[in-house]
């Protein structure tokens, strides 16, 4: 299918054409960008929607966001790799107790904070105790709520003790636990948030309010680069922060700015085509979705929910609405994650099963079913295909626009039969993930039933510290998930970033946060 | 509106008769807004043989396509050919339009003609109803209504209706306040007229003429509100078509102009038909009653 390239093959063979003539004259002026090892010196700019309200790592309000920044100053105990799983950070090596009940940190030696005070067991201990202090009572605090006490057992000993076992604690601890210089905390008091002082790869330099923060190389850096030198390769990092897309469009394009955060994707048209525009794609975004109330009828029935799967073309929806940047994928989780396991598909497009299914379940004349959606994109749109493509499988869907208050007075009511919603994905980890959509504790029950056996599993995964184990499970839930029928699970829409062609190796978070350590510049 | 009033006879008063034809064509914008009325309902009532493509055929390989010789005004996000989602949203909205006009004519009239043949008490009623009705905005209690009711085409209507019915109330009121006291009206009752052969052979003739002139300019406003109310997704349910709901589709791909223009030019061309009409009507109804004004 040709949708978003209406380009005829000759002038794809032009361009093809002049973009090697450009790349090998550009390679010959540049012998660093043919080669690909990495240039020593040189500033990034990166523009981010929101600027954080301290750089203080216990006070922030932008979530993610906020991290944009803080990921150049601070380090964490572990690192959350691409894929969601974590790996050694300021800690080399960790392992749970018996009881599963601690987790025994060995912390890196040699590491010094940008005040020039070392990092040890001790220095650890405060970022923790700060999060546990009701006086402090710091805001994201609850990031590290799993935690209730940390124990310095050694001068780069560390023990971290939690509430109950809990796999989740890894990831949120490489998350949220990001160390701060006692000594800059107490000299700094009140103003520290504004004076911070990290491990990572950038000191703090200045702080021009609504504007930028300037981020200077930290020459005490404890990790080394390809070259054998210490990181980071860049000299400075400055980070501007730009509320409309457009204007951060505008901006990237002109090459003020190297690397913007997500864009909305009416403004990636006018990407693809600059050759100095590199699309990146984060592996994080919203998974477009349908819950089936399953509490009445018609979705009560199992072979009913089937039917409307197999009706479906996810595939063709997924290029129409995301224009190409998207996935289809058997449940809620993208295809770069560790849980992902792309053997649970059981429903491809197949009218004539979905016509079948509704034969065998008394509705051979067709169905009429009722889709409830809120008023947004691409919601609509998604309906409207939906539409189009259960007809031929003998669904009848109507379509009825809510508002958000409306769905969610629905959803709890049971008065849906069915409904688009969204998933923002992955979390941090799977047991976040499936815990805050699916679990006992979910907001809304979007199925209109319990499902007690569905809660087990998920708080039993929720439980376990073996990675494999859980690898597992996960696959168990989802299989579950799948087998019931309880959702469609449309499409992935990938969020994307732009950055200019020049930008080398910077790596993300799996937010998408940037992490400049290893980042450098090709000029 | 309504000048020279006292003149009025009981003489018929105006209806589809060829003068008023006549006398609209001899009007310059009475004539432009006449045809583009028209051209409105023709293009509503032939939409089927009109409209190049079916309006709700999805079409995946050909999204978001430009004008082209194919589809005149191009496709919109699921490839469907705007063009003919925009004649057939002009039947959706004209219907609607017609719908709320028909029905807040009648209900206004008949509380307005209430208030003030019976006067007094019933006046004071219902008229304060009407004041409380007519200081929430139009847009705003029709919204209102709709958000309560749910989104469904009647509901539009009938959220219309009830936003425009005080404005007709209002002026059948002072119409027929006016006319109650004139000498035919007196004569009428002094020759042993009853009271609904009085209401409907004197008073409402001669009231119906700024009332007719009166629904197309809130013909233009009820298409209005009609156009908002399906940009908010309250309107209109997809995938029927609707103007409205093509502009907000549009705007999430605003660099494609094609996809937000054309519905938004339509909905120009018709509130600029009805206008055109509206002040026509009002002129020409203005002048004849100098016309009786000077026999």
């Amino acid at each position: 299918m040709n949708i978003a390239n209406r380009g005829t093959r000759r002038t794809r063979n032009l361009s093809v054409f002049l973009a090697t003539v450009i790349f090998v004259s550009v390679a010959a002026a540049y012998p660093a960008f043919a080669q690909d090892k990495p240039v020593r010196g040189g500033t990034i700019v990166g523009a981010t929607v929101l600027e954080p309200k301290s750089l203080d790592p216990l006070f922030g309000d932008g979530g993610n966001l906020d991290h944009y920044v803080w990921r150049q100053i601070y380090e964490s105990l572990l690192e959350i790799t691409g894929s969601g799983e974590v790996g050694p950070g300021l800690a080399t090596s960790w392992k749970f107790t018996g009881d599963k009940k601690s987790i025994d940190f060995t912390l890196r030696q040699g590491v010094k904070f940008h005040d020039g005070t070392a990092f040890n067991a001790e220095a650890a201990a405060v970022t923790f105790r700060r999060a546990l202090s009701k006086e402090l009572n710091a805001p994201r605090a609850s990031d590290l709520s799993a935690i209730t006490g940390v124990e310095v057992r050694g001068p780069y000993e560390l023990r971290i003790n939690l509430k109950a076992p809990s796999s989740a604690a890894l990831p949120a601890i490489a998350f949220a636990g990001l160390i701060a210089s006692p000594a800059a905390i107490e000299k700094h008091g009140q103003d520290y948030g504004r004076n911070p002082s990290g491990t990572g790869p950038f000191k703090f330099a200045s702080w021009q309010s609504g504007s930028r923060i300037v981020l200077e190389r930290n020459p005490d850096y404890w990790r080394n680069g390809a070259d054998g030198k210490p990181l980071p390769y860049l000299d400075s990092v400055i980070i501007r922060f730009i509320k409309k897309s457009a204007v951060k469009v505008i901006e990237v394009k002109s090459g003020n700015v190297h690397v913007i955060d997500t864009v909305s994707a009416r403004d990636l048209k006018t990407v693809s085509g600059d050759a100095n525009l590199r699309l990146v794609r984060t592996g994080n975004g919203r998974h477009v979705m349908f819950a089936f109330n399953i509490s009445k009828p018609p979705f009560d029935d199992i072979r009913l929910r089937q039917a409307v799967l197999f009706g479906l073309d996810r595939q063709t929806m997924m290029k129409v609405i995301t224009l190409g940047r998207g996935q289809v994928t058997p449940t809620l989780i993208p295809n770069q994650n560790w849980v992902f396991d792309a053997t649970l598909e059981k429903y491809g497009h197949d009218p004539a099963r979905a016509k079948q299914l509704l034969a065998e379940a008394g509705h051979k004349d067709g169905l009429d079913a009722r889709l409830d959606i809120i008023k947004r994109q691409p919601d609509s749109t998604v309906a409207q295909l939906m539409q189009a493509q259960l007809k031929e499988a003998g669904i009848n869907l109507t379509i009825k626009t809510v508002d958000r208050q409306s769905m969610q007075a629905s959803l709890r009511a049971k008065n849906h039969m069915f409904g688009i919603g969204r998933f923002t994905v992955p979390g941090i980890d799977p047991a976040q993930t499936f815990g805050r959509i699916f679990g006992r504790r979910a907001r809304i029950q979007r199925t209109g039933v319990s499902d007690n056996k569905l809660f087990d599993m998920i708080d039993n995964a929720a439980r376990q510290t073996d990675q494999s184990v859980r690898k597992g499970l996960y696959r168990e839930i989802q299989a579950y998930l799948v087998d019931n029928a309880l959702y469609g699970f449309l499409f992935f829409m990938e969020s994307s970033q732009v950055e200019r062609t020049s930008v080398q190796n910077l790596k993300r978070t799996v937010g998408g946060a940037w992490v400049f350590a290893e980042a450098w510049t090709a000029k | 509106m309504g000048t020279g009033a006292a003149e009025k006879t009981s003489a018929p008063g105006v209806g589809a008769e060829p003068r008023l034809v006549r006398d609209l064509f001899q009007h310059r914008q009475g004539a432009v807004g006449t045809v583009l009325a028209l051209g409105l309902v023709l293009m509503a009532v032939l939409a089927p043989l009109l409209s190049p493509f079916d309006p709700q055929h999805v079409n995946v390989e050909k999204i978001l396509e430009p004008p082209s010789a194919t589809h005149w005004l191009g496709t919109d996000e699921l490839g469907r050919d705007i063009a003919s989602r925009i004649i057939f949203g002009g039947r959706v909205t004209l219907q609607v339009v017609a719908g709320a006009v028909a029905l807040s004519l009648m209900a206004g009239a008949v509380l307005g003609f209430i208030a003030a043949y019976l006067g007094r008490f019933w006046d004071a009623l219902i008229m304060r109803v009407i004041d409380a009705l007519l200081a929430i905005p139009p847009l705003i209690l029709a919204l209102a209504i709709v958000a309560a009711l749910g989104p469904n085409l009647f509901y539009t209507i009938l959220a219309i209706a009830l936003a425009k019915l005080g404005m007709f109330a209002r002026l059948v009121r002072g119409e027929v306040l006016s006319l109650k006291s004139m000498e035919f009206v007196e004569a009428a009752r002094a020759a042993g007229a009853s009271n609904t052969r009085i209401a409907f052979k004197h008073i409402w003739p001669n009231a119906a003429g700024n009332v007719i002139v009166f629904s197309a300019v809130v013909a233009s406003s009820a298409l209005l509100i009609e156009s908002a109310l399906n940009f908010l997704g309250l309107g209109a349910q997809p995938p029927t078509p609707s103007w409205g709901v093509m502009i907000s589709t549009g705007m999430q791909h605003w660099t494609l102009w094609w996809m937000s223009i054309f519905p938004g030019f339509a909905i120009f061309l018709a509130i600029l038909a009805f206008n055109l009409l509206g002040d026509a009507l009002r002129d020409i109804m203005d002048r004849r009653l100098l016309d009786v004004g000077r026999l």
